[in-house]
Parts: C-alpha cells; structure tokens; sequence
C-alpha cells in the first residue's frame, strides 16, 4: 500500500494522467484502473479514481457517454473535452518545469554524497 | 434510461455480488441515495451502476470489493457525493409541486367533519414538520452505513425518528392557528376531488419507485378512504347512516385494519425475501 505522503503526491498528478491516458482512448472505470496498474499505479485505491472522474466531468474536463463494452452491459465511456485538452497541455508543461526542478535538486543530493 | 429503470438494472445486477461484496457496495448506494436529496438522481443512478459493473468485473477477476475499492469507502463515497452535481430545477420542482401536493394531501383530514372549518395554518406548520422529518430521516439513515457501531446508531435513529415521528402527528393534531377557512359542500367536494387526484398522482410516480411501492399504497389507501369519508358525510342519506352508533369510528377502525394489515404484510414479505435472497448468496 502506498504511504500517505505518495498517496497525497499522486492525487495531484492522477488527473493529468487521466487526462493523458483518456485522450488516446475513451475508456471507463474499470478499464481505466487497469490501465493504471498496467503503469505502476497498482498502490492507489481505485475507489479514488470515481469521484476524481465525476469532479473532473462536473468541472467540464471530461464529458462521458453510454457505451457497447467488448465484455458486458453498456458502460460510461470518458474522454477530454476542449477545456480538458488544454488542461493537459498545461499539465504537461508544469509536469515538465516540475521534473526539471525536482531532478536538479535530486541531482545536487547525490552530488554531495558522491 | 429513466431513474426508475436504472435503479431497477441495479437491483438487479446486484443479485450478482457475493455476500460481502454486496454488503460493501450496499453501504455506498445507501449512503449516496440518503444524501443525494438534491442531486440530480439519473447522474447518480447512472454513476452507481457504472461502479456496479466494476465491481462485477473485479469480482470476476478473483478481486473482493474492499481490494479492488479501497478500505476507505466512507471518504470515497462522501467525495463522490460532492462531485455529484446539485439539480436546482428538481430542487425547486420537489419544493413547489412537493408543498403543494402534500397540502392538498394533508388537507383531507381536516374535511371529514363538515361543521369544522380547515385550518390552513396548520396545514403549513404541518408541511415545514414533514420537510424537516424527512431530510431529519435520511441523514439518520446515511449516518448508519459507515457507523462504527452499527446497530448501536440505528437504535439511536430509530429512536429519534421514532419519537420525532410519533411527536409531529400528536402536536399537529391539538394545534390550533387563527387562520381558517370554512368551505362550503361544493368547494369541499372539489377540493376531495383535487386531493384525490393529487394522491392518485403521486401513487402513479412512487409506483416507479418499487422499493417504497408498499409505503405508497398506504398512502393511496389513506387518502381514498378519508376521501370517501368527506363524501359520505356531506351527502345526507350517507351521514345521517355515519353519525348513528359510532357508525364513522367503525368504518375507520375497518378501514384502519385494512390500511395497517396489507402494506404491513407486503413489506415483511419483502423483507423476508430479501433475507432470504441474501442468505443464498455465495460468500
């Protein structure tokens, strides 16, 4: 189980990657947390991943349709909408700066144990 | 899909949780329905049955609902609740149509002694007692779900529902307000006609609702015998029958047994198979 520290680190950034992840294939739900598993997320609750995708719908980022699955009854299929797209975009940028920053400071630790 | 038809689907997929993994998703759809008053109710219903599907999937997948969802299921569902968003038109519509049904509704009693003027006042003190008792009841009922202490917080609800409930009827009963009205036989026939009409009405949209269907039926049996009641004592041959030995406390102490005994043995009967129903699910 993840640790409350990485826990409140990915809630930041969960949405951008759903943002990501939804914008190269609609999906719903339970697709959508194997997906996470498949990149590591395998820690994170999926219970988080509800509410997070109604915010994200209620906030217009995402819009949502019923729709055929390969295996079962219909189910709601989300993907971004223009306001998400942007939202990703900024994601990404701020994602990027971030990495920057944290892996300079990161690097300058392992400078001084070296 | 409608709302009806959705929570139809879900009762029904439901059958197809195991034992714990129902009791668990059980929990959230009690909690969201009690606190959802003013959401909007397809979202809900549709979210609901989405986590449902998924939860089926991970039960396929050998997954039990607490691993797949989080052992943290109160702050999931109270997020989900605050990501759901308010339905201001059906807030204003359960209000204005609301209030101006159960006015009506509550109306009938007063009618059943022609001499007595309606007391309007009362009736809208009656309808704020209804409005709190309700909201009062489903916040009791959400707060049990994800109690520490199960039983011991629905024997405190019940006994607060309980009391409020038996309270309401009893203070409404001896209340008494200056504002009154005194209807003649034709306004009265009227205004029995259009609370007929209006209990008819809500029969016909709480039928959709199965779950509550033997609640409804109460009220349709209530307000079509008190209905009747305010006929016959205005129509003379009728009345002078009624007001001879006791004979209007007889019909309604029989038509009381009716009222009581039906619904009362139609809900224990569902009760009974919905005991049942669960023991006979897979652990």
């Amino acid at each position: 189980m993840a640790s409350n520290e990485t826990s409140q680190m990915l809630k930041g950034v969960l949405q951008g990657c759903l943002l990501i992840l939804l914008d190269q294939s609609p999906s719903y739900g339970y697709a959508i947390t194997q997906r996470l598993d498949d990149f590591g997320f395998t820690d994170v609750p999926k219970g988080t991943i509800y509410p997070l995708l109604m915010t994200m719908e209620k906030k217009g980022l995402l819009k949502s349709e019923f729709r055929e699955s390969a295996d079962g009854p219909k189910r709601k299929y989300y993907s971004p909408t223009t306001a998400g797209q942007t939202a990703k975009h900024k994601f990404l940028t701020e994602w990027q700066q971030l990495e920057t920053n944290v892996t300079s400071i990161v690097n300058l630790e392992e400078h001084d144990h070296e | 899909m409608n709302e009806a038809e959705l929570m139809q689907e879900n009762q029904n997929r439901s059958q197809l949780l195991n034992k714990q993994n129902a009791e668990f998703y059980g929990n959230i759809v009690v909690y969201l329905r009690m606190r959802g008053k003013l959401k909007n109710n397809v979202q809900m219903e549709t979210d609901l049955l989405d986590l449902l599907n998924d939860l089926l999937d991970a039960q396929a997948n050998g997954q039990s609902a607490a691993d797949y969802f989080g052992t943290a299921p109160a702050g999931v569902a109270k997020e989900m609740l605050q990501a759901l968003p308010n339905d201001w038109h059906k807030i204003r519509r359960v209000a204005l149509t609301g209030a101006g049904f159960y006015a009506l509704l509550l109306c009938l009693p007063s009618l059943i002694i022609p001499s007595e003027p309606v007391d309007i006042g009362k009736l809208l003190i009656g309808l704020v007692g209804i409005g709190i008792f309700i909201l009062a009841l489903s916040w009791g009922l959400s707060r049990i779900v994800f109690a520490k202490h199960q039983w011991l917080a629905a024997g405190i609800i019940i006994v607060l529902c309980g009391g409020a409930g038996a309270l309401i009827p009893m203070s409404f009963v001896s209340l008494n307000t200056p504002l009154k009205l005194t209807l003649s036989n034709p306004v009265a026939f009227i205004v029995i006609g259009a609370c007929l009409l209006a209990a008819a009405f809500q029969f016909y949209v709480d039928r959709q609702k199965f779950r509550f269907l033997p609640i409804a039926v109460t009220f349709l049996f209530v307000e079509v015998i008190l209905g009747i009641l305010g006929i016959l004592v205005r129509v003379p041959m009728t009345a002078t029958w009624l007001n001879q030995d006791n004979h209007v406390l007889y019909f309604l102490i029989g038509d009381v047994m009716l009222i009581w005994l039906i619904p009362s043995a139609w809900m224990i009967w569902n009760l009974i198979q919905g005991i049942k129903a669960n023991r006979n699910r897979q652990n």
